[in-house]
Order: C-alpha cells, then structure tokens, then sequence
C-alpha cells in the first residue's frame, strides 16, 4: 500500500550564472512498511530530496504526497505540525539543540505538542538505542555516534509515518555504523516502520528492501 | 514547565556572556531615559521650591480684601491654600533722610497667626513679632530711620494724603504723600525685613484688620487659566494678563506659576519645547536602537537552533514564543535594573550638585531636591518593553520567514554571491592573504555586516549629535551671561537726581571714594529719558531711512574717564575725544536671510552734530540748544550702557562736555567691588534713593550653573556613549562568534595568526570607514537641526560650530575600540581547540 509518493519533484537553487538544478522532475512512490536506501554522487541531490519529503524546505516545483495528502499545500503551520507528527528526519550531522539533555532532546517533538512521553515506552527505546546512562547529558558530552542514536529516538519518538534519514552513518566508524544500520533495520522489522534513507555505502545500501539511484537531480535506477 | 519555557530558560543560562551584554545594552538605555526625566523632575521641584522660599507658596495675591470678600474666598473650593495678612494702613515715620523725595511712607501689615515665609517674607536678622507692640521693618526703612532692633518705634499709622486729597493705601509710594491726620502708636522693633520690593514695609501682630491681603494657591495649578478669571470675575485668562479691572487687585506669582505649570514666554517655550525634543528624540532612538540591535545578535546567534527547532515541527508560533519568553526574560532584568541604575545616577548627581553649591542656584536654605518621576518611570518601562517586544518579535518573523533546512544552514544572513571577485592589488599588499580573505568575506556577505556598520555609525551618530547639542547649550548658557567690568550698579529708585544739584554732586564724590571699589564709572542721560532732536539729519542719513523715524537720538554721558577709556577701546584719538561725543551706530538687517550689521547714519568723525532738547519734566517745559563736533562713530556699547539699553543707535556724551549744554539726571553708578554687600550697605548710608543691582551673586551663580550644566551633559554624553559602546561591543562579538567555525576551519587548514591579524585589521578598516561617514554625515545633519531649536525664537543666535572635537574622538574613538574588539574577540577564539569549535557547531 502506498504511503509516500514524490510527484515530478524539482529543486532550484540560485539564479542566473549561479543556477544548479538539485533536483529535476524527480517521480516516484513508496510503499508502507519498506526500507528504501537512496544512492548517488555526492553532489547528485540526495539530501535535498530527502529534505523536500521531510518538508523541511520547499520545492521549486512538483509535491509530495504523504498518506495521501500533499504536504506542500500546507501552510507553514500545518507543515510543522506535520514534520511533528509524520516524519522523523536524521541527518548527518545530528542537529541536536545543545541545550538539551538526551532525554529533552528525544521527547522535543512530543513536547512542541504538548503530549507527554510515555514513561514505560521512552524507557525502553532509551535502552533500545544504549543510552539509558547517558539520559541526562547534554549533546556536546556524547559521541558521534551517541549524538546519532540521539537524533534517531527524537524521529522514533512519536512513532511517525516516515523515517529520513541523511547518510546516518556517514560519520561513523563501521562498529557504529553496524549498530545504528540495526537499529533501523530492528524498527523496520519490528514495527513496520517505512525508512527512507540515504547512504554512500552500497553495503548497507544492500540491505535495504529497495534502492533508488540519483544522478545530477534524476532517478536512474530503482532495484528491488 | 512547558518545553517553550524550559529552552528559553535553559538558553538564557548557556549564553550567559551574550545574554549580559543584551541586558547591560537594555539597562543602560532604560537608565538613562529614567536619569533623563528624574534630573528634570527634580530640577523643576527645585525650582518650585525656590519660587516658594523666595516669594511665598501662593500663585495669586489679593489685596485689600474687605472681610466680606475674604469669608467668600474661603469657601471657594479650587484653593488648596489661603493665607492672609491684614492691611493696618501706611504710616508715617522719623525721617533720618528727609531730603529724599521718596515718601517717607510705610505699609503696614499684621500677620494672621500665618507663618511669614509663606507670604514670601524673610527675616535678615532678629524675630519675628509676636504681639502688637512689636514690629519687624524693612531693611531701608530701617536704615533710614537710623534704629537698631530693641529701639522703639513711633508711627502715625492713617491714610496716604497728597496735598490735603486722601489716596487709597496702594499709593504710599507716591511721592510727597504724607499721612496728616493719623493714630500714633509706639512699637518695639524685633527684626529687621528682607524686603525686596520697593517703598517702607513693617509687620506686626495684631489682631484687628480693615482688609486682608490674601495669599491664595491653586489645588490645581495646571487649571490656572480656568480659576484664575473665575476668581477676579473675568472671561478669560488674557484679561487677567493684560491687568483689565477684576473684582479684586491682584497679582500672579509668576515664578511660581513658571515651573509649576510650565507656562514661560512663547518664545522660551518654543526654545525649550524643540531643543528638548529633538534630544529625547535623539536618546529614544538611541535606546531603542540598542535593545533592537542586541536582540537581533543573539537571535541570529540563535537561528541555527530555530531551525533545527522548527524541522522537527516546532511552529512559527512556537519559536516566536520561545524568542519572545527570552526576551522577557532579559526585559525582567535589564528594566528594574535600568530604573534603579537611573534613580542612582540622579542621586549621586543631586549629591554632587548640592556639594558644589546649590546655595547659589536654589536660594537660602534650599538644596536639590530629587524628585522620583512617574511619567519618566512609565515611559522608560513602556518604551523598554514595547522596543524589547517588537524587536524580538521583528526579529522571530524574519527567523520563522526562511525554510528550516536554511535556518539550519544559517544562511539567511549570509546571503552568499558567489560572483567573481577581484581583490584590488593594494589589499593584498598590505593585508597579505588574511586581507584577501577578509575582503571576499566583506564583499560576498554584506548584509552579515551590515548590523555591525550600522550600530557603529548610530553611535558615531548620537556621539556627534549630542556633543553639538552640548556646545550649543554652553554657547547659548555664555550668551546670556557677559562678562562685565562691574560687578555692582547702583541706579536711582525715581528720577530727578539732577547732576547740577548740589546735593548730587556730594553723593556721587562720596560714592566715588568708597573703599573696597574699582573702576567706579558714572552715567547720567537727559532727564526723563529724552532724546535730543537733530538738525538737519536728513542729510546724513543711510539710504532708504525716513528722517521721521530717525530724527531723535537718546543721548548717554559717561564721566570723563570712562567716555575716554571708551572711546579708546573702539580706535579713537585722545585729540578726537576731546570734542565729546560718539555716535554708537550698529543695526541690524535680513539680507537674502542673512543677517548683516549697518549704520543708519552717515556721520564721520568731525561732524557738526546740533541738536534741540526739551525737558518736559520741569514746568514750564525748558527747550535746550546743543553743538558738538563727533568723536567718531563705534559699533560697540560700553558695557555698562550695554547693561541698560539696547538700541540700534545711541549718543555717548563726555559728561563734562554734555553737562555744559544740557540737564543731566544720574542714570547710574557702577563699579567693581570686592565687597559688594558692604558697598551697598555704605551707598545707603550716602542716600536711599539709589536702589542696588549685586551681579557678584548673579556672576558666581552662572558660574556654578555652568558647573552644573556641564556635569549634566557630560554625564549624559558618557551615558550615550557607554550604551554605542555596548551596541558596538555586542555586535561585533556576536558576529566574530558566528564565524567561529569559519575561523575553526582556516585555522584548521593553515592560517596562522599573522594572518588572523590582517584580516581583523582590514575589517577594522572597512567597518569604522563606513560607519563613519554614515555617523559623521548624519551627525552634523541632526548637529544643525539642534542649532536650529536653539535659535527658535531667539534674538541672540547662537552661532554654529562644526564639532570638530567630537568627530576627532569618534574617528580615533572608532578605529581603537573596533580594533580592541576584534582583538578580544580572536584571542578569545585562538584559545579554543579547533576541533571543539567545529564539533560545538555540529552537534
Ligand atoms: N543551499 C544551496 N544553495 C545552492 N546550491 C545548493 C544548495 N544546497 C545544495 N545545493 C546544490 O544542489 C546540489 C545537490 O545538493 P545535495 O546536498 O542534495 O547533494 P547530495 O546528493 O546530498 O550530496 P552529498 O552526498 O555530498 O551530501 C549540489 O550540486 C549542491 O551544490
Ligand atoms: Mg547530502
């Protein structure tokens, strides 16, 4: 059943001399449950597709549809609401807010909409993705790869539609990396959570259910 | 706790450096609007209570009030105050000066169990009377009776007579009026009276009373205009301006009225309305620009979080929350802080003024009064908010406006165009590779420094503007006050001290030989100020003026020292002034709007200059033929006619020359005392007729005023620049925070701290370069503007200067402090590890 679609997505950025098309009429659909990895040059547009499903920006032309709803006829209110509750976006560089300790920093999307976190549930995804030692500290006293399972609870959380994720472990040594790869494949299995996500790596790009290929802004593969 | 609250909380404590300087920037603004209007406050309460120590807390007077009238006043319901004295009538006392002409009347008044200050009545020495038997009189009338405190006094207490026809009580003063039949009393005199005005006073204590004198104040001054006709039975209050004929006599406190309801002359108002407006104009925009601008750093500071807020669906709203609970935060502080620093500074500047010597300034007993003010209270609180609030919120729109993946980018201001760029060859001479970095940076994001341009050019700005605003004041303050070569001027209370008399004679010697005086200068004029009429003007006449117009001249002699010294000072021969006479000649006329000095005569030196003169004080009317060749024509008065006269020409007599041709009478007498009060205390004894001007009180109370002022302004002008410097320092600190992980990353590929340094230093260059012209050019425009309110209505202009020193200090000024800055903000960032810098940014 299909959860996301991307319909004739394009991007612009800059005018005149320096124009660059990230992204050039770019179609295709996702179904619920699934484990997409998208592949490419860097350079070729990945991140600022990914970002353009998660609404994060806008595109210059084309949508997207989430569930069946175009999340770009949203206004900026709506899409926030909907990046609250629909998506769960990890990028390479985790993004934390330093401000806040891990556990602040997991339940902020449930805490903009003044829901509370279940007690028994962040306990157990604290121990899921290792940090239940570690719930009190602020961003700058963890690792890499602490701050990444940080950014992946935050998407977890609220138990969104769709989970993005930006090269997760571009950053990573292969043990981390091997560890934040289980982690998703374990939501994916588990909770049939839909994980769209890009990576360099083609090893665990082969692990996912399917693979997307970009290159200069087009699809030019999609493999299941 | 909402999460809002907890991120804005938490963020206020992490960025506890920036989140100081924000509220260091927000209490100076607020202090110095609340310094501003307390000063004032106080100054105005000051003065209202020197109005009151001097003349009496009352704004209107009645007098002759029948009892009748006075149950009536009573139960008017505007009054707040109602003193009363009653009127005993004038009497007649023992001459010791009876040759004086002056009536030798004196009003007598009992007080009514009210306390005598309050009618504006001081004691120079002794008691005030407790009983009927006793009496304190007027200083001259003490000196004329020749008695001491403890003597009795015997007083024929009726009705003021002039040639047997009864006069009402207001007319003592008039001359020759005696009392003829009349009821003796004897008193015992226990003090002596610190009258100012004219004429013999004396008060005692008795009971009974024909009429009242009633000392009335307003429950609601501001309302003057409204009670003040409705009291005296008139329509309005130009009527009981203009003296028309009102149910009671009267006459208004004016000082009072002044600085109570802020009413002067238009033309003052008008002055003083401009001037102040445009230099609260100027501090407003200044302490609002400060805030605006400390809000906008820590929010662009910020943005990244924003974002990174905002994609994981934090809505405008939210963020805009968020930055507002910050804000409110800092406003919680920064404001009671501001107030209280501004209470501070007003204290300690009242302390200062009242160790300097506001004897000088606020009267006797009176010392600077500080008074807390409400209004100031309430706008520095409104205006603090209100620019926290919509610079806050200015700046979570322009925040919210961007995407949160370019928030997340910080690229909002750092709007990069990538266009190709030539580095001009000079910059890389001199600034090497840093330069060159530092010039792309400059060029390729502009608006990134456009904050820190700004905030240096509004402090260049304020800088000049208000240190022009200050020359003007000191220019405007040193006009008013010349420097005169006398410090005491003695002039006749009523005409009629002919020169030829002999008696005039004699007090003039005697006052002459006075010890303790300098430079004593005599000036008489034509009795009852008369003109002399010229023959044959139409002849020497400047173009365009009327013979009509210009026919008469005021005629001034000087005694022959002083008419020599004079004309000497203006470039005349001792062989040209022995003809005796100048013409003083300098008016003024608008050409094209520009003022130019002319002459309206055509004499020369060594003109016959004959005239007519008639005096109509002597009867029958006794006409007066006069010749003399002119010294020369001047342009300059001397100081002492100066003092007096304002006139566009005015003849100047050697007095022995003028007297052998016309009736003189005394004009006046000044001269340079070192003890003025004995002086004064002396000339009284040679006669009474001679009322004394003392300008030593008045010279050293413009010289403490000049203090006072400059204190004031300068403490100002500190305050302003303490808060440019502020603005400055958190801007430029901010945006070097910013571009830390830029700097991380040069450091990290190579860039050694020579190099550092040159790219600081051609920043340096750019960003006080620019600021300065924006500063300086807009500086002198509001400088004008300034000078302008000054001259509002104004007779003497207060001429404009470039202020030259202040753009001298702000260039220096500019160049040290961003460089400092720069400097402070680099060392502080060589101190950190690369890759901590980097990682901070990227979590
Ligand atoms: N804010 C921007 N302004 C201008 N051009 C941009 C911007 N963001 C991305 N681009 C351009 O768009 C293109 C695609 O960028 P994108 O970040 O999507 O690539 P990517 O596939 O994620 O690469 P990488 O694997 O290196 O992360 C690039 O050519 C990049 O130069
Ligand atoms: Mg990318």
């Amino acid at each position: 059943m299909e959860l996301l679609r991307v319909a004739n997505l394009s991007k612009i950025y800059g005018q005149d001399s320096t124009k660059v098309v990230a992204l050039d009429n770019v179609s295709f659909t996702v179904a619920r449950g699934e484990f997409v990895a998208i592949v490419g040059a860097s350079g070729s547009g990945k991140s600022t597709l990914l970002h353009l499903i998660g609404g994060v920006d806008r595109p210059t032309e084309g949508t997207v549809f989430l569930d069946g709803q175009n999340i770009y006829s949203f206004n900026d209110d709506q899409l926030a609401i909907f990046r609250r509750r629909q998506v769960g976006l990890i990028y390479q560089f985790y993004n934390l807010i330093p401000i806040l300790n891990v556990t602040e920093n997991i339940t902020l999307p449930l805490d903009l909409d003044n829901r509370q976190a279940d007690p028994e549930k962040l306990a157990r995804l604290l121990a899921r993705l290792g940090l239940t030692q570690r719930q009190d500290h602020l961003p700058n006293e963890l690792s890499g790869g602490q701050q990444q399972r940080v950014s992946i609870g935050r998407a977890l959380i609220t138990e969104p539609a769709l989970l993005l994720a930006d090269e997760p472990t571009g950053n990573l040594d292969s043990a981390a990396s091997a560890e934040i790869l289980a982690l998703l494949r374990q939501a994916n299995r588990d909770y049939q959570q839909t994980i769209v996500m890009i990576t360099h790596d083609l090893e665990i790009a082969a692990q996912a259910d399917r693979v997307i290929e970009i290159e200069d802004g087009h699809l030019v593969g999609d493999v299941q | 706790m909402t999460i809002l609250h907890k991120i804005a909380r938490r963020d206020f404590k992490l960025n506890r450096k920036r989140s100081i300087g924000t509220i260091v920037g927000i209490t100076l603004s607020v202090a110095l609007i609340m310094a501003v209007a307390t000063m004032l406050t106080s100054l105005r309460q000051t003065l209202i209570q020197r109005e009151i120590d001097m003349s009496g807390y009352y704004h209107i007077k009645l007098s002759q009030v029948t009892p009748q009238q006075l149950k009536k006043i009573r139960q008017n319901r505007d009054f707040k105050q109602i003193k009363t004295t009653s009127d005993l009538g004038v009497a007649a006392f023992d001459h010791a000066d009876a040759a004086v002409e002056q009536s030798p009347l004196l009003t007598l008044q009992s007080l009514n169990a009210t306390k005598p200050t309050a009618s504006g009545y001081h004691l120079s020495s002794g008691t005030w009377p407790q009983t009927d038997q006793e009496i304190v009189i007027s200083e001259s009338a003490m000196l004329a009776s020749g008695l001491k405190i403890g003597d009795q006094l015997q007083l024929k207490i009726g009705k003021p007579t002039v040639k047997k026809r009864k006069l009402p009580d207001s007319d003592a003063l008039i001359e020759q009026a005696t009392v003829v039949k009349g009821k003796n009393q004897n008193f015992r005199i226990t003090g002596v009276l610190n009258a100012d005005n004219y004429g013999y006073q004396g008060l005692t204590s008795a009971a009974k009373a024909k009429s009242y004198t009633v000392y009335l104040a307003l429950k609601d001054p501001q309302h003057f205009r409204r009670d003040l006709p409705e009291l005296l039975g008139l329509s309005n209050y130009h009527q009981v301006r203009e003296g028309k004929k009102a149910r009671y006599r009267y006459s208004l406190n004016d000082g009072l009225l002044h600085w109570e309801v802020l009413q002067f002359s238009d033309k003052t108002m008008l002055m003083l309305v401009t001037v102040a407006t445009i230099v609260i104009a100027v501090i407003m925009l200044t302490s609002i620009f400060c805030i605006r601008n400390s809000f906008a750093i820590s929010i662009t500071e910020k943005t990244k979080t924003y974002g990174m807020l905002a994609s994981v669906g934090a809505t405008k709203k939210q963020i805009k929350r968020i930055v507002l609970l910050q804000s409110g935060q800092l406003g919680l502080i920064g404001i009671p802080l501001g107030l209280g620093l501004g209470v501070l500074a007003s204290y300690i500047l009242g302390l200062v003024v009242n160790h300097i010597g506001s004897q000088f300034l606020f009267g006797r007993a009176n010392s600077f009064q500080l008074k807390f003010s409400w209004i100031g209270l309430l706008i520095a609180v409104v205006l603090g908010w209100a620019t926290i609030y919509f610079s806050a919120s200015s700046s979570a729109r322009r925040a919210s406006k961007v995407s949160p993946i370019a928030q997340i980018r910080n690229e909002q201001d750092v709007k990069l165009t990538s266009k190709n760029l030539r580095v001009p060859k000079w910059i890389q001479r001199v600034f090497k590779s840093g330069g060159v970095l530092a010039y792309k940076n400059l060029r390729r994001s502009r608006k990134k420094y456009r904050t820190t341009v700004i905030s240096l050019a509004v402090s260049v700005f304020t800088f000049i503007a208000m240190s022009a605003f200050v020359t003007a004041a000191f220019n405007f303050s040193y006009q008013r006050f010349h420097s005169l070569d006398f410090n005491l001027s003695f002039s006749p209370n009523y005409a009629g001290m002919a020169l030829k008399s002999a008696k005039t004679q004699a007090q003039i010697q005697a006052i002459t030989k006075l010890p303790d005086t300098k430079h004593v200068q005599v000036m008489t004029a034509l009795a009852d100020n008369g003109n002399l009429k010229l023959a044959g003007v139409e002849n020497h006449l400047a173009p365009g003026l009327t013979a009509r117009d210009h026919r008469e001249l005021q005629l001034l002699a000087l005694d022959r020292t002083a008419f020599r010294k004079y004309g000497r000072a203006n470039g005349l021969t001792e062989q040209q002034l022995a003809s005796g006479l100048i013409l003083f000649d300098n008016d003024t006329q608008t050409v094209n709007g520009k003022q130019i000095n002319v002459h309206n005569y055509r004499y020369q030196a060594g003109d016959l200059i004959s005239g007519s003169y008639q005096d109509n004080s002597s009867s029958p009317h006794k006409k007066y033929q006069a010749k003399f060749r002119l010294s020369g024509v001047t342009r300059k008065l001397p100081d002492m006619v100066s003092f007096y006269w304002t006139m566009p020409s005015i003849l100047i007599a050697d007095q022995q020359v003028a007297q052998q041709q016309l009736p003189l009478v005394l004009q006046s007498i000044v001269m340079d005392a070192s003890k003025p009060e004995d002086t004064i205390r002396e000339v009284r004894k040679i006669t009474l007729q001679l009322g004394s001007w003392n300008l030593d009180g008045q010279i050293r109370e413009e010289k403490t005023m000049r203090l006072l002022i400059s204190i004031f302004l300068y403490g100002f002008i500190i305050v302003i620049t303490l808060i440019g410097i502020t603005s400055i320092f958190n801007t430029i600190t901010a945006n070097m925070a910013l571009r830390q992980r830029e700097f991380a990353v040069l450091k990290s590929v190579g860039m050694t701290k020579k190099e550092f340094d040159h790219m600081v230093n051609l920043e340096t260059l750019f960003y006080s370069l620019k600021s300065l012209v924006i500063g300086v050019v807009s500086g002198i425009g509001v400088a004008l503007l300034i000078y302008w309110g000054f001259n509002r209505g104004q007779a003497e202009q207060v001429h404009y200067q470039l202020p030259w020193l202040a753009i001298g200090l702000a260039i220096v000024f500019v160049f040290l402090l961003v460089f400092w800055i720069m400097r402070y903000s680099l060392r502080k960032f060589n101190r950190q590890n690369i890759i901590e810098t980097i990682r901070k940014e990227n979590v």
